[in-house]
Protein backbone atom coordinates (compact mmCIF):
# COMPACT_ATOMS: atom_id res chain seq x y z
CA UNK A 1 0.00 0.00 0.00
CA UNK A 2 1.40 2.72 -1.12
CA UNK A 3 1.66 6.01 1.68
CA UNK A 4 1.70 9.84 0.57
CA UNK A 5 5.34 11.06 0.77
CA UNK A 6 4.70 13.62 3.25
CA UNK A 7 1.49 14.01 6.05
CA UNK A 8 -1.09 11.74 6.90
CA UNK A 9 -1.96 8.43 5.25
CA UNK A 10 -4.61 9.38 2.16
CA UNK A 11 -7.60 7.05 1.27
CA UNK A 12 -7.15 5.65 -2.15
CA UNK A 13 -7.55 1.83 -2.30
CA UNK A 14 -10.59 1.52 -0.76
CA UNK A 15 -11.87 -1.78 0.49
CA UNK A 16 -7.97 -3.23 1.36
CA UNK A 17 -7.74 0.25 2.93
CA UNK A 18 -10.62 0.06 4.72
CA UNK A 19 -9.86 -3.70 6.11
CA UNK A 20 -6.21 -2.42 7.23
CA UNK A 21 -7.50 0.47 9.21
CA UNK A 22 -10.35 -2.01 10.79
CA UNK A 23 -7.65 -4.49 11.49
CA UNK A 24 -5.57 -1.87 13.18
CA UNK A 25 -8.27 -0.01 15.32
CA UNK A 26 -11.13 -2.21 15.97
CA UNK A 27 -9.62 -3.48 19.00
CA UNK A 28 -9.24 -0.63 20.54
CA UNK A 29 -12.73 0.99 19.29
CA UNK A 30 -14.21 -2.33 20.68
CA UNK A 31 -12.84 -1.56 23.89
CA UNK A 32 -14.46 1.93 24.07
CA UNK A 33 -17.87 0.76 22.71
CA UNK A 34 -17.65 -1.84 25.71
CA UNK A 35 -17.09 0.71 27.95
CA UNK A 36 -20.13 2.91 26.50
CA UNK A 37 -22.69 0.51 26.64
CA UNK A 38 -21.96 -2.26 29.14
CA UNK A 39 -22.26 -5.45 27.31
CA UNK A 40 -19.85 -6.95 24.38
CA UNK A 41 -22.24 -7.98 22.72
CA UNK A 42 -23.70 -4.79 22.00
CA UNK A 43 -20.40 -3.01 21.52
CA UNK A 44 -19.98 -5.58 18.92
CA UNK A 45 -23.10 -4.42 17.60
CA UNK A 46 -22.49 -0.23 18.36
CA UNK A 47 -19.08 -0.99 16.39
CA UNK A 48 -20.15 -2.71 13.57
CA UNK A 49 -22.79 -0.04 13.03
CA UNK A 50 -19.73 2.42 13.17
CA UNK A 51 -17.60 0.88 11.30
CA UNK A 52 -20.31 0.34 8.55
CA UNK A 53 -21.02 4.18 8.41
CA UNK A 54 -17.32 4.49 8.02
CA UNK A 55 -17.51 3.03 4.91
CA UNK A 56 -20.37 4.52 3.18
CA UNK A 57 -18.19 7.87 3.95
CA UNK A 58 -14.52 6.69 3.47
CA UNK A 59 -13.63 8.09 0.37
CA UNK A 60 -14.53 11.75 1.53
CA UNK A 61 -12.77 11.16 4.93
CA UNK A 62 -9.35 11.69 2.83
CA UNK A 63 -7.24 10.61 5.46
CA UNK A 64 -6.93 7.43 7.81
CA UNK A 65 -6.71 10.02 11.04
CA UNK A 66 -10.15 11.41 9.85
CA UNK A 67 -11.32 8.00 9.41
CA UNK A 68 -10.55 7.33 13.37
CA UNK A 69 -12.09 10.20 14.97
CA UNK A 70 -15.03 9.71 12.32
CA UNK A 71 -15.06 6.42 13.63
CA UNK A 72 -15.36 7.32 17.30
CA UNK A 73 -18.33 9.71 16.80
CA UNK A 74 -19.85 7.57 15.12
CA UNK A 75 -19.35 5.04 17.77
CA UNK A 76 -20.01 7.14 20.84
CA UNK A 77 -23.05 9.00 19.29
CA UNK A 78 -24.63 5.31 18.40
CA UNK A 79 -23.72 4.07 21.84
CA UNK A 80 -25.56 6.87 23.23
CA UNK A 81 -28.34 7.22 21.45
CA UNK A 82 -31.81 7.15 23.01
CA UNK A 83 -33.44 4.49 20.75
CA UNK A 84 -30.29 2.05 20.97
CA UNK A 85 -31.23 2.57 25.01
CA UNK A 86 -34.42 1.63 24.59
CA UNK A 87 -33.26 -1.08 21.76
CA UNK A 88 -31.35 -3.04 23.81
CA UNK A 89 -33.16 -2.27 27.11
CA UNK A 90 -30.63 -0.76 29.08
CA UNK A 91 -31.11 1.46 31.99
CA UNK A 92 -29.62 3.01 34.97
CA UNK A 93 -29.77 -0.04 37.21
CA UNK A 94 -27.94 -1.40 40.78
CA UNK A 95 -27.81 -4.83 39.00
CA UNK A 96 -25.52 -5.62 36.73
CA UNK A 97 -26.26 -8.41 34.07
CA UNK A 98 -23.48 -9.94 33.90
CA UNK A 99 -20.76 -11.64 36.49
CA UNK A 100 -17.82 -9.15 38.16
CA UNK A 101 -14.27 -9.51 36.61
CA UNK A 102 -10.89 -9.97 37.92
CA UNK A 103 -9.34 -8.51 40.89
CA UNK A 104 -11.08 -5.49 41.83
CA UNK A 105 -10.15 -4.85 45.37
CA UNK A 106 -6.61 -3.90 45.37
CA UNK A 107 -6.57 -0.13 46.54
CA UNK A 108 -9.00 1.29 48.28
CA UNK A 109 -12.10 0.55 46.14
CA UNK A 110 -13.96 -2.29 44.69
CA UNK A 111 -13.71 -1.58 41.33
CA UNK A 112 -16.61 -3.81 40.51
CA UNK A 113 -18.84 -1.72 42.98
CA UNK A 114 -17.30 1.09 40.73
CA UNK A 115 -17.93 0.38 37.83
CA UNK A 116 -21.68 -0.88 38.52
CA UNK A 117 -22.00 2.60 39.85
CA UNK A 118 -20.42 4.19 36.22
CA UNK A 119 -22.94 1.64 34.11
CA UNK A 120 -26.06 3.21 36.42
CA UNK A 121 -24.97 7.00 34.65
CA UNK A 122 -27.03 8.18 32.37
CA UNK A 123 -25.32 7.26 28.96
CA UNK A 124 -24.00 10.53 28.22
CA UNK A 125 -22.53 11.61 31.27
CA UNK A 126 -20.91 8.03 30.75
CA UNK A 127 -19.91 8.82 27.13
CA UNK A 128 -17.93 11.69 28.98
CA UNK A 129 -16.24 9.70 31.41
CA UNK A 130 -14.84 6.95 29.18
CA UNK A 131 -13.45 9.83 26.80
CA UNK A 132 -12.24 11.81 29.03
CA UNK A 133 -10.81 8.90 31.52
CA UNK A 134 -10.48 5.69 29.15
CA UNK A 135 -9.53 7.95 26.02
CA UNK A 136 -7.83 10.52 28.20
CA UNK A 137 -9.04 13.05 25.27
CA UNK A 138 -9.24 16.96 26.57
CA UNK A 139 -12.25 18.76 27.54
CA UNK A 140 -12.34 20.25 23.85
CA UNK A 141 -11.40 16.83 22.00
CA UNK A 142 -14.44 15.20 24.04
CA UNK A 143 -16.96 17.86 23.07
CA UNK A 144 -15.81 17.70 19.25
CA UNK A 145 -16.39 13.94 19.75
CA UNK A 146 -19.89 14.73 21.02
CA UNK A 147 -20.63 17.35 18.58
CA UNK A 148 -21.52 19.95 22.15
CA UNK A 149 -20.29 22.57 23.54
CA UNK A 150 -17.13 22.53 26.05
CA UNK A 151 -19.05 23.72 28.97
CA UNK A 152 -21.89 20.79 28.61
CA UNK A 153 -18.84 17.90 28.70
CA UNK A 154 -17.43 20.30 31.78
CA UNK A 155 -21.44 20.16 33.50
CA UNK A 156 -21.92 16.43 32.38
CA UNK A 157 -18.57 15.15 33.66
CA UNK A 158 -18.86 17.23 37.31
CA UNK A 159 -22.61 15.62 37.81
CA UNK A 160 -21.12 12.59 36.96
CA UNK A 161 -17.88 12.97 39.46
CA UNK A 162 -20.26 14.05 41.99
CA UNK A 163 -23.01 10.87 41.16
CA UNK A 164 -20.24 8.76 41.83
CA UNK A 165 -18.69 10.51 45.17
CA UNK A 166 -22.45 10.01 46.28
CA UNK A 167 -22.99 6.47 45.75
CA UNK A 168 -19.63 5.01 46.94
CA UNK A 169 -20.23 7.48 50.04
CA UNK A 170 -23.55 5.78 50.54
CA UNK A 171 -22.13 2.57 50.11
CA UNK A 172 -19.48 3.18 52.79
CA UNK A 173 -16.31 4.23 50.59
CA UNK A 174 -16.14 7.46 52.16
CA UNK A 175 -15.78 6.54 55.44
CA UNK A 176 -12.83 4.38 54.56
CA UNK A 177 -11.42 7.31 52.44
CA UNK A 178 -11.65 10.69 53.29
CA UNK A 179 -9.69 12.17 50.99
CA UNK A 180 -13.08 10.97 48.18
CA UNK A 181 -14.03 14.23 48.51
CA UNK A 182 -13.72 16.53 45.21
CA UNK A 183 -10.01 17.91 44.29
CA UNK A 184 -8.85 21.23 44.01
CA UNK A 185 -7.61 21.78 40.46
CA UNK A 186 -8.89 22.07 37.20
CA UNK A 187 -11.06 20.00 34.92
CA UNK A 188 -9.86 21.61 32.20
CA UNK A 189 -6.23 19.93 31.90
CA UNK A 190 -5.85 17.20 29.76
CA UNK A 191 -6.13 13.91 31.52
CA UNK A 192 -3.85 11.88 30.05
CA UNK A 193 -1.58 9.62 31.74
CA UNK A 194 0.05 6.21 31.25
CA UNK A 195 -2.11 3.96 33.19
CA UNK A 196 -4.05 2.59 30.05
CA UNK A 197 -1.16 3.07 27.28
CA UNK A 198 -0.27 -0.32 27.22
CA UNK A 199 -4.14 -1.64 26.97
CA UNK A 200 -5.30 0.82 24.98
CA UNK A 201 -2.94 0.81 22.14
CA UNK A 202 -2.74 -2.79 21.66
CA UNK A 203 -4.00 -3.95 18.12
CA UNK A 204 -6.34 -6.47 17.23
CA UNK B 1 -5.77 14.59 39.82
CA UNK B 2 -8.16 12.98 42.72
CA UNK B 3 -8.27 9.63 44.03
CA UNK B 4 -11.24 8.86 42.34
CA UNK B 5 -10.43 10.00 38.78
CA UNK B 6 -7.07 7.39 39.20
CA UNK B 7 -9.29 4.70 40.71
CA UNK B 8 -11.77 5.79 37.53
CA UNK B 9 -9.47 4.97 35.07
CA UNK B 10 -7.52 2.01 36.36
CA UNK B 11 -11.30 1.03 36.47
CA UNK B 12 -11.97 1.64 33.44
CA UNK B 13 -8.86 -0.17 32.21
CA UNK B 14 -9.59 -3.49 33.52
CA UNK B 15 -12.43 -3.84 32.46
CA UNK B 16 -11.75 -4.05 28.84
CA UNK B 17 -8.30 -5.80 29.76
CA UNK B 18 -9.72 -8.70 28.08
CA UNK B 19 -11.77 -8.11 24.98
CA UNK B 20 -12.83 -11.18 22.88
CA UNK B 21 -12.12 -11.49 19.27
CA UNK B 22 -14.46 -10.22 16.81
CA UNK B 23 -13.90 -11.48 13.06
CA UNK B 24 -14.95 -10.52 9.68
CA UNK B 25 -16.11 -7.03 11.23
CA UNK B 26 -14.40 -4.77 7.73
CA UNK B 27 -15.80 -7.21 5.35
CA UNK B 28 -19.27 -7.22 7.25
CA UNK B 29 -19.06 -2.93 6.89
CA UNK B 30 -18.36 -3.10 3.36
CA UNK B 31 -21.59 -5.20 2.49
CA UNK B 32 -23.67 -3.69 4.78
CA UNK B 33 -22.13 0.20 3.25
CA UNK B 34 -23.01 -1.44 -0.26
CA UNK B 35 -26.47 -2.18 0.98
CA UNK B 36 -26.53 1.54 2.81
CA UNK B 37 -26.08 2.79 -0.67
CA UNK B 38 -28.05 0.72 -2.86
CA UNK B 39 -31.19 1.36 0.01
CA UNK B 40 -30.20 5.12 -0.18
CA UNK B 41 -28.38 5.19 3.35
CA UNK B 42 -30.64 2.85 4.80
CA UNK B 43 -29.53 2.22 8.27
CA UNK B 44 -28.65 6.06 8.85
CA UNK B 45 -32.10 6.82 7.67
CA UNK B 46 -33.77 4.16 9.68
CA UNK B 47 -32.66 6.01 12.88
CA UNK B 48 -34.40 8.72 11.62
CA UNK B 49 -37.13 6.32 10.73
CA UNK B 50 -37.78 5.11 14.28
CA UNK B 51 -38.01 9.06 15.40
CA UNK B 52 -40.48 10.08 12.54
CA UNK B 53 -42.16 6.43 12.47
CA UNK B 54 -43.13 7.89 16.63
CA UNK B 55 -44.88 10.76 15.16
CA UNK B 56 -48.09 9.83 14.74
CA UNK B 57 -50.19 6.92 13.99
CA UNK B 58 -53.37 5.67 15.56
CA UNK B 59 -53.17 3.22 18.39
CA UNK B 60 -49.56 1.76 17.40
CA UNK B 61 -46.11 2.98 18.89
CA UNK B 62 -42.80 1.89 17.66
CA UNK B 63 -38.88 1.64 19.35
CA UNK B 64 -35.73 1.41 18.04
CA UNK B 65 -34.38 0.14 15.60
CA UNK B 66 -34.93 -2.57 13.01
CA UNK B 67 -34.89 -5.53 14.65
CA UNK B 68 -31.06 -6.81 14.16
CA UNK B 69 -31.90 -10.41 14.29
CA UNK B 70 -33.75 -10.25 11.29
CA UNK B 71 -31.41 -7.89 9.56
CA UNK B 72 -27.83 -10.29 8.57
CA UNK B 73 -26.59 -8.53 5.75
CA UNK B 74 -27.15 -10.73 3.04
CA UNK B 75 -24.72 -12.00 0.20
CA UNK B 76 -24.33 -11.45 -3.29
CA UNK B 77 -27.00 -14.17 -3.91
CA UNK B 78 -29.36 -11.98 -1.62
CA UNK B 79 -33.30 -12.29 -3.27
CA UNK B 80 -34.17 -9.04 -4.94
CA UNK B 81 -37.39 -10.64 -6.25
CA UNK B 82 -40.77 -9.36 -4.97
CA UNK B 83 -41.40 -9.88 -1.55
CA UNK B 84 -44.61 -12.13 -1.65
CA UNK B 85 -47.94 -11.43 0.00
CA UNK B 86 -48.74 -13.09 3.80
CA UNK B 87 -51.97 -14.55 4.54
CA UNK B 88 -53.22 -14.03 7.68
CA UNK B 89 -51.71 -10.89 8.39
CA UNK B 90 -53.88 -9.14 11.41
CA UNK B 91 -52.74 -5.89 10.11
CA UNK B 92 -50.86 -3.99 7.37
CA UNK B 93 -46.63 -4.43 7.83
CA UNK B 94 -44.31 -2.36 6.21
CA UNK B 95 -41.40 -3.99 5.29
CA UNK B 96 -37.97 -3.64 3.41
CA UNK B 97 -36.55 -6.40 1.20
CA UNK B 98 -33.00 -6.83 0.81
CA UNK B 99 -32.06 -4.55 -2.09
CA UNK B 100 -33.58 -1.95 0.28
CA UNK B 101 -37.05 -1.33 -1.21
CA UNK B 102 -40.05 -0.84 0.82
CA UNK B 103 -42.80 -2.88 0.65
CA UNK B 104 -46.66 -2.74 2.20
CA UNK B 105 -47.93 -6.62 2.90
CA UNK B 106 -51.77 -6.08 4.17
CA UNK B 107 -53.96 -8.15 5.89
CA UNK B 108 -56.03 -8.77 2.62
CA UNK B 109 -53.12 -10.63 1.60
CA UNK B 110 -51.55 -8.31 -1.12
CA UNK B 111 -48.01 -7.09 -1.37
CA UNK B 112 -47.20 -3.09 -2.86
CA UNK B 113 -43.93 -2.24 -3.96
CA UNK B 114 -42.99 0.94 -2.55
CA UNK B 115 -39.25 1.13 -4.89
CA UNK B 116 -37.92 3.21 -1.84
CA UNK B 117 -36.63 2.24 1.67
CA UNK B 118 -40.01 3.94 3.59
CA UNK B 119 -39.97 5.01 7.52
CA UNK B 120 -43.96 4.34 8.87
CA UNK B 121 -46.64 4.24 6.60
CA UNK B 122 -50.81 4.45 7.69
CA UNK B 123 -53.69 2.99 5.70
CA UNK B 124 -56.34 5.75 4.83
CA UNK B 125 -58.99 5.89 2.06
CA UNK B 126 -57.07 6.39 -0.92
CA UNK B 127 -54.20 4.07 -0.20
CA UNK B 128 -51.77 4.36 2.16
CA UNK B 129 -49.63 7.59 3.27
CA UNK B 130 -45.76 6.41 3.36
CA UNK B 131 -42.59 8.67 4.88
CA UNK B 132 -39.90 8.30 3.36
CA UNK B 133 -36.54 6.63 5.27
CA UNK B 134 -35.06 9.73 5.47
CA UNK B 135 -38.03 11.03 7.23
CA UNK B 136 -38.22 14.16 4.33
CA UNK B 137 -40.68 13.33 1.98
CA UNK B 138 -44.53 12.22 2.80
CA UNK B 139 -46.16 10.28 -0.30
CA UNK B 140 -49.73 9.26 -0.87
CA UNK B 141 -49.02 5.56 -2.12
CA UNK B 142 -52.02 3.66 -4.45
CA UNK B 143 -52.25 0.26 -4.38
CA UNK B 144 -50.69 -0.37 -7.38
CA UNK B 145 -47.72 1.15 -5.83
CA UNK B 146 -47.91 4.17 -7.79
CA UNK B 147 -46.56 7.53 -5.34
CA UNK B 148 -47.48 10.79 -5.24
CA UNK B 149 -45.01 13.41 -2.98
CA UNK B 150 -47.59 15.38 -0.99
CA UNK B 151 -44.79 17.36 1.23
CA UNK B 152 -41.36 17.68 1.42
CA UNK B 153 -38.91 19.06 4.96
CA UNK B 154 -36.32 17.68 7.60
CA UNK B 155 -39.65 15.61 9.07
CA UNK B 156 -42.70 15.23 8.10
CA UNK B 157 -45.36 13.40 10.47
CA UNK B 158 -48.82 12.12 10.17
CA UNK B 159 -51.22 11.80 13.34
CA UNK B 160 -54.90 10.85 13.49
CA UNK B 161 -57.15 13.83 14.16
CA UNK B 162 -59.22 14.29 17.01
CA UNK B 163 -62.25 16.11 18.05
CA UNK B 164 -60.49 20.20 18.32
CA UNK B 165 -58.68 19.10 14.89
CA UNK B 166 -61.04 16.21 12.72
CA UNK B 167 -58.90 14.18 9.92
CA UNK B 168 -55.86 13.08 9.24
CA UNK B 169 -53.10 15.37 10.55
CA UNK B 170 -50.00 16.04 8.58
CA UNK B 171 -47.17 18.52 9.57
CA UNK B 172 -43.86 19.43 8.35
CA UNK B 173 -40.68 21.34 9.10
CA UNK B 174 -38.07 22.76 7.72
CA UNK B 175 -35.39 25.33 8.51
CA UNK B 176 -37.39 26.33 11.71
CA UNK B 177 -40.52 26.36 9.87
CA UNK B 178 -43.81 24.14 10.99
CA UNK B 179 -46.62 23.33 9.17
CA UNK B 180 -49.75 21.92 10.21
CA UNK B 181 -53.02 21.02 7.75
CA UNK B 182 -55.41 17.84 7.19
CA UNK B 183 -55.15 15.23 4.76
CA UNK B 184 -58.19 15.75 2.22
CA UNK B 185 -59.12 14.35 -0.93
CA UNK B 186 -55.56 13.63 -2.03
CA UNK B 187 -54.07 16.80 -0.58
CA UNK B 188 -52.98 18.87 2.34
CA UNK B 189 -55.60 21.55 3.19
CA UNK B 190 -55.36 24.46 5.30
CA UNK B 191 -52.13 24.72 6.44
CA UNK B 192 -51.18 27.00 9.23
CA UNK B 193 -47.83 27.79 9.87
CA UNK B 194 -45.29 28.55 12.79
CA UNK B 195 -42.06 30.05 12.77
CA UNK B 196 -39.13 30.07 15.03
CA UNK B 197 -39.57 26.43 16.25
CA UNK B 198 -36.68 25.92 18.28
CA UNK B 199 -36.39 24.48 21.58
CA UNK B 200 -35.46 27.15 24.25
CA UNK B 201 -32.01 24.93 24.27
CA UNK B 202 -31.58 25.92 20.96
CA UNK B 203 -32.89 21.94 19.24
CA UNK B 204 -34.44 21.70 16.44
CA UNK B 205 -37.94 20.27 16.73
CA UNK B 206 -39.43 18.05 15.18
CA UNK B 207 -43.73 17.47 15.03
CA UNK B 208 -44.45 14.56 16.98
CA UNK B 209 -48.23 13.86 17.19
CA UNK B 210 -51.60 16.12 17.57
CA UNK B 211 -52.93 15.89 20.58
CA UNK B 212 -56.46 17.44 21.28
CA UNK B 213 -55.85 20.97 19.87
CA UNK B 214 -51.89 20.84 20.56
CA UNK B 215 -49.06 19.59 18.47
CA UNK B 216 -46.44 17.98 20.31
CA UNK B 217 -43.13 18.41 19.24
CA UNK B 218 -39.82 16.79 19.73
CA UNK B 219 -36.50 16.73 19.32
CA UNK B 220 -32.75 15.20 20.87
CA UNK B 221 -29.52 16.80 22.19
CA UNK B 222 -27.04 14.27 22.22
CA UNK B 223 -27.28 10.86 20.36
CA UNK B 224 -30.44 11.30 18.62
CA UNK B 225 -33.00 10.21 20.92
CA UNK B 226 -36.28 11.37 21.81
CA UNK B 227 -35.34 13.60 25.31
CA UNK B 228 -36.70 17.12 24.13
CA UNK B 229 -39.80 17.93 24.62
CA UNK B 230 -42.07 21.17 24.09
CA UNK B 231 -45.52 22.00 22.34
CA UNK B 232 -47.70 24.42 19.77
CA UNK B 233 -50.96 24.98 19.93
CA UNK B 234 -52.21 26.74 16.82
CA UNK B 235 -55.04 28.29 18.24
CA UNK B 236 -52.89 30.25 20.52
CA UNK B 237 -51.36 31.63 17.73
CA UNK B 238 -47.12 31.42 17.09
CA UNK B 239 -44.75 29.18 18.69
CA UNK B 240 -42.77 30.18 21.75
CA UNK B 241 -40.28 27.86 22.83
CA UNK B 242 -41.36 26.44 26.56
CA UNK B 243 -38.59 25.82 29.37
CA UNK B 244 -35.47 28.01 30.45
CA UNK B 245 -32.92 26.73 28.50
CA UNK B 246 -33.24 23.47 30.11
CA UNK B 247 -34.56 20.36 27.94
CA UNK B 248 -38.40 20.21 29.02
CA UNK B 249 -40.76 22.09 30.39
CA UNK B 250 -41.15 21.89 34.74
CA UNK B 251 -41.98 18.23 35.45
CA UNK B 252 -41.60 16.13 32.44
CA UNK B 253 -39.34 13.99 31.10
CA UNK B 254 -40.42 11.91 28.18
CA UNK B 255 -43.76 11.66 26.40
CA UNK B 256 -44.95 7.90 25.53
CA UNK B 257 -48.11 7.84 24.75
CA UNK B 258 -51.49 9.57 23.93
CA UNK B 259 -54.82 8.66 25.43
CA UNK B 260 -57.87 10.84 24.12
CA UNK B 261 -56.55 14.34 24.47
CA UNK B 262 -54.25 13.68 27.22
CA UNK B 263 -50.31 13.24 26.84
CA UNK B 264 -49.26 10.48 29.41
CA UNK B 265 -45.61 9.88 29.73
CA UNK B 266 -43.08 10.31 32.98
CA UNK B 267 -43.03 13.33 35.46
CA UNK B 268 -39.44 13.94 36.54
CA UNK B 269 -39.01 15.03 39.90
CA UNK B 270 -35.54 16.52 39.73
CA UNK B 271 -32.58 17.38 36.63
CA UNK B 272 -30.77 14.68 35.27
CA UNK B 273 -33.59 12.30 36.06
CA UNK B 274 -34.02 9.23 33.85
CA UNK B 275 -36.98 7.79 35.79
CA UNK B 276 -40.19 9.11 37.24
CA UNK B 277 -44.12 8.58 37.89
CA UNK B 278 -46.34 7.80 35.68
CA UNK B 279 -48.07 11.15 34.53
CA UNK B 280 -50.70 12.44 32.40
CA UNK B 281 -50.03 16.17 30.69
CA UNK B 282 -52.34 18.51 29.14
CA UNK B 283 -50.65 19.10 25.76
CA UNK B 284 -51.55 22.62 25.73
CA UNK B 285 -48.64 23.63 28.09
CA UNK B 286 -47.18 20.23 28.97
CA UNK B 287 -48.84 20.39 32.06
CA UNK B 288 -48.81 17.55 34.30
CA UNK B 289 -52.39 16.79 35.30
CA UNK B 290 -52.19 14.00 37.66
CA UNK B 291 -49.17 11.49 38.28
CA UNK B 292 -49.20 7.95 39.72
CA UNK B 293 -45.77 7.35 41.51
CA UNK B 294 -46.73 3.40 42.62
CA UNK B 295 -45.55 3.04 39.13
CA UNK B 296 -42.18 4.15 37.83
CA UNK B 297 -41.56 4.47 34.21
CA UNK B 298 -37.91 5.19 32.86
CA UNK B 299 -36.54 5.99 30.31
CA UNK B 300 -35.12 3.41 28.03
CA UNK B 301 -37.15 0.88 29.94
CA UNK B 302 -40.41 2.01 29.43
CA UNK B 303 -40.76 3.24 25.53
CA UNK B 304 -44.25 3.44 24.63
CA UNK B 305 -48.08 3.63 25.69
CA UNK B 306 -50.34 2.57 23.89
CA UNK B 307 -54.21 2.76 24.30
CA UNK B 308 -57.03 0.73 23.03
CA UNK B 309 -59.07 2.02 20.45
CA UNK B 310 -61.99 2.31 23.21
CA UNK B 311 -59.58 3.78 26.12
CA UNK B 312 -60.24 0.48 28.07
CA UNK B 313 -56.94 -0.87 27.90
CA UNK B 314 -53.17 0.77 27.83
CA UNK B 315 -50.43 -1.54 26.08
CA UNK B 316 -47.05 -0.75 27.37
CA UNK B 317 -43.82 -1.34 25.92
CA UNK B 318 -41.28 -1.82 28.00
CA UNK B 319 -37.80 -4.02 28.32
CA UNK B 320 -38.31 -7.87 28.31
CA UNK B 321 -42.00 -7.44 26.85
CA UNK B 322 -45.61 -6.04 26.62
CA UNK B 323 -47.66 -5.02 29.83
CA UNK B 324 -51.42 -4.43 29.87
CA UNK B 325 -52.95 -1.71 32.18
CA UNK B 326 -56.56 -1.17 33.38
CA UNK B 327 -56.98 2.76 32.77
CA UNK B 328 -59.26 3.64 34.92
CA UNK B 329 -57.18 1.27 37.65
CA UNK B 330 -53.86 2.79 36.88
CA UNK B 331 -53.86 5.58 38.41
CA UNK B 332 -54.61 3.92 41.63
CA UNK B 333 -51.46 1.83 41.09
CA UNK B 334 -52.99 -1.45 39.89
CA UNK B 335 -50.64 -3.84 38.42
CA UNK B 336 -50.61 -4.93 35.22
CA UNK B 337 -53.55 -7.20 34.06
CA UNK B 338 -51.56 -9.09 32.01
CA UNK B 339 -47.85 -9.49 30.81
CA UNK B 340 -46.66 -10.93 27.73
CA UNK B 341 -42.52 -11.96 27.46
CA UNK B 342 -42.65 -10.87 23.90
CA UNK B 343 -40.20 -8.27 22.83
CA UNK B 344 -41.76 -6.09 21.06
CA UNK B 345 -40.42 -3.53 18.32
CA UNK B 346 -43.88 -2.12 17.76
CA UNK B 347 -47.49 -2.68 18.99
CA UNK B 348 -51.14 -1.87 17.68
CA UNK B 349 -54.97 -2.84 18.55
CA UNK B 350 -56.97 -4.84 15.88
CA UNK B 351 -59.66 -4.30 17.98
CA UNK B 352 -60.59 -2.97 21.61
CA UNK B 353 -59.14 -6.62 23.42
CA UNK B 354 -57.09 -8.00 20.76
CA UNK B 355 -53.54 -6.37 19.97
CA UNK B 356 -50.73 -7.54 18.20
CA UNK B 357 -46.62 -7.21 18.34
CA UNK B 358 -44.25 -6.67 16.14
CA UNK B 359 -40.87 -8.33 17.97
CA UNK B 360 -37.44 -8.20 16.99
CA UNK B 361 -37.44 -11.55 15.14
CA UNK B 362 -39.90 -10.28 12.66
CA UNK B 363 -42.75 -12.05 13.96
CA UNK B 364 -46.04 -10.97 14.33
CA UNK B 365 -47.97 -11.96 17.49
CA UNK B 366 -51.25 -12.01 18.37
CA UNK B 367 -52.24 -10.79 21.89
CA UNK B 368 -55.53 -10.58 23.90
CA UNK B 369 -56.81 -9.00 27.37
CA UNK B 370 -58.33 -12.17 27.76
CA UNK B 371 -55.39 -14.69 27.05
CA UNK B 372 -52.32 -15.08 29.30
CA UNK B 373 -50.28 -16.20 26.12
CA UNK B 374 -50.39 -15.31 22.78
CA UNK B 375 -53.16 -16.42 20.58
CA UNK B 376 -51.24 -16.74 17.10
CA UNK B 377 -47.42 -16.33 16.21
CA UNK B 378 -46.84 -15.48 12.33
CA UNK B 379 -43.17 -14.86 10.95
CA UNK B 380 -42.68 -12.74 7.75
CA UNK B 381 -41.01 -13.93 4.75
CA UNK B 382 -37.22 -14.31 5.02
CA UNK B 383 -34.65 -11.36 3.58
CA UNK B 384 -37.29 -9.19 5.16
CA UNK B 385 -36.66 -6.44 7.18
CA UNK B 386 -39.55 -5.57 9.19
CA UNK B 387 -40.15 -2.03 9.90
CA UNK B 388 -43.69 -1.12 11.27
CA UNK B 389 -47.78 -2.78 11.78
CA UNK B 390 -49.21 0.17 9.42
CA UNK B 391 -52.04 2.10 11.49
CA UNK B 392 -55.78 2.23 10.04
CA UNK B 393 -56.56 5.54 9.38
CA UNK B 394 -59.36 4.99 6.96
CA UNK B 395 -62.81 6.47 8.09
Amino acid sequence: MAESRTGPRSLRDGPDEFRQFVAARSAALLRTAYLLVGDWSHAEDVLQTALTRTYVAWRRLGEIEAAEAYTRRVLVTTATSWWRRRWHGERPSEVLPEPAVGDATDGWLDRTELWRHVRSLPARQRAVLVLRFYEDLTEVETARVLGVAVGTVKSHCARALATLRTRLAESGVEAAVPSLAPQAGPLDQPVRGSLQEGVRDGAA
Amino acid sequence: MGLLEDELRRTLADRVASPPAVEHLADRAIAGAARLRRGRALAASLATAALVALAGGAAVAIVGDPPREHTAIPGPSASVAPVPPVAGLPTDVLVLDAAGRGWILTRDGDSVPLREAAAQAWRVDDGWLVVSADGRRLWLVTGSGSRTTLVEGESVMVSEGTAQRPGIQVAWAAGGVLRLGTFVDGRIDNPVTATGVRAASGVNLRPWRVVGETLVLAGTTIGGGLDVWDYWTPARGEFVPSGTGSANPAGLLAVLGVSGNRALGISANGPGDTSGCLGEFDPDGLVPLRSACTHTFSVGVDVGIVPSPDGRWWAVIRTGGVALYDADSVWTGASPVRTWATAAVAVGWRDGSTLFALDKAGTVVTLSAAAASPLATLPLPPHVWPVLPIPDLRS
